[in-house]
């Protein structure tokens, strides 16, 4: 299978786990669960794609252009975005489980998560953020957790 | 991850009731770290058996992560065999220092061996009979320190079970425990000890395993001696599962029983070693 052919079933499964996360009613529990199996299968993707490729990659962490060059290999640059779904996904699931737990509506909690899905840290920054003003604002007794 | 397992654990009776869960969760009570491990080796399978799917790369004419996905699953069900096994042992024996070697031992040695074969694997290189640079060749030096150390613990929990005043399972059934460690030790350390004397596995024959059999790869065209190696390991298994059939089935003399199948698995040992030996391969 070549990472073209790869690319194709990751990322329809990944958007399958964030659908699911994002339109799930927030009251069950599974689809969190879902969404960690889901990241579990595309680190072990990553695994595979570090194992098969690394020794055949050019560059390094230490430029951007270095990092440039490693992405030129497409099983590399695969890795790195399989990185970034598995990733992306556990912060999706981290939101929805602690919007179950401070009492979120999920229609404050889908674009949220629907942004963290196409931005990623943009997403994740704004749930912080929403986060931080719904517990300054909610009356006293409140589940409060100002800090992660 | 333990959340999803617990779930699973909290989940109604009639989902649970499941060979595999209900196998796995008293393999857990019996000796639980060992079981964990096995579990551990079982699903690292899945990025080996991923990494196979997309790797190009061949070593002895198939992928290089033949050999890291046949040592995880065989390692998988050395550790669920040792666990098993513990069920036998007294409360006192289990507390023993012998048995935490048996626990311990076979766990690091696996461990350290997975990281050598999939190191080699990452590099596209054999890892076995690999003498071709200092680093592989001590690393393959240090692997069949890392087997003695794995099988050791075999004949550690043989002798154990033997020795154990409290075992209450059938005589013949345990007699088949004790014989199969045992036995399974000494047949790997032979078969495998010569095995690490040559320069590879197969006698005569073209020396590829491309065209071998499926799943196992063994030669079709000349000897292979990795078919006694598996035997002789196996042995750890096929004598017990032999006991307890012996013992279900209420024949008379049970332990004669026992004691002609173990003859004859060791025969069998031998007649596969020759043949392999003689350059006939197992099937043709």
């Amino acid at each position: 299978m070549s990472p073209h052919e790869l690319f194709a079933i990751a990322n329809p499964v990944a958007a399958a786990a964030w659908v699911v996360l994002i339109l799930a009613p927030l009251r069950f529990e599974w689809p969190g669960r879902l969404g960690v199996a889901v990241a579990l299968l595309m680190a072990m993707t990553y695994t595979a794609l570090i194992g098969a490729y690394i020794t055949q990659g050019q560059g390094d962490f230490s430029s951007l252009a270095g990092v440039a060059r490693l992405f030129e290999h497409p099983g590399l640059l695969l890795a790195g975005w399989v990185h970034y779904l598995a990733f992306d996904l556990l912060i999706g699931v981290w939101e929805r489980t602690e919007a179950r737990r401070i009492g979120m509506s999920q229609w404050l909690l889908a674009p949220l998560l629907f942004l963290t899905f196409m931005f990623g840290p943009i997403g994740w920054l704004l749930f912080m953020a929403v986060r931080h003003v719904r517990g300054a604002t909610q009356p006293a007794g409140a589940p409060q957790n100002l800090t992660a | 991850m333990s959340a999803t397992f617990s779930s699973i654990a909290a989940a109604p009776a009639r989902l649970r009731a499941n060979f595999l869960t209900d196998g796995f969760a008293e393999l857990q009570r019996r000796q639980p770290l060992l079981a964990n491990v096995a579990f551990v080796f079982v699903l690292a399978l899945i990025p080996v058996l991923i990494a196979q799917q997309i790797d190009p790369r061949l070593v002895n004419g198939i992928s290089v992560w033949i050999k890291p996905a046949k040592f995880l699953f065989s390692l998988a069900l050395y550790y669920v065999t040792l666990a098993w096994f513990f069920g036998l042992l007294s409360p006192e024996a289990r507390r023993s220092r012998a048995a935490r070697y048996v626990i311990v031992a076979p766990i690091v040695a696996g461990v350290l061996e997975m990281v050598w074969l999939i190191a080699a694997a990452v590099h596209g290189v054999p890892a076995h009979f690999n003498v071709s640079d200092p680093i592989w060749r001590t690393a393959y030096l240090m692997g069949g320190v890392g087997s003695l150390v794995l099988v050791s613990a075999m004949a550690v929990q043989g002798t154990l079970i033997a020795r154990d005043r409290s075992v209450t399972a059938h005589p013949a059934y345990r007699r088949a425990v004790v014989l199969g460690s045992w036995l399974g030790a000494g047949a790997t350390l032979l078969v495998a000890g010569y095995l690490s004397s040559r320069t590879g596995h197969w006698v005569g024959g073209p020396h590829t395993d491309a065209n071998g059999l499926p799943v196992l790869g063994w030669a079709r065209q000349g000897g292979d001696l990795r078919p006694a190696h598996f035997l002789a390991l196996h042995l750890q298994q096929l004598l017990p599962l032999a006991g307890w059939l012996i013992a279900r089935s209420g024949m008379a003399r049970p332990l004669r029983v026992v004691h002609a199948v173990a003859a004859l698995s060791v025969l069998a040992v031998a007649a596969v070693f020759a043949q392999a030996l003689l350059g006939v391969p197992l099937f043709g």
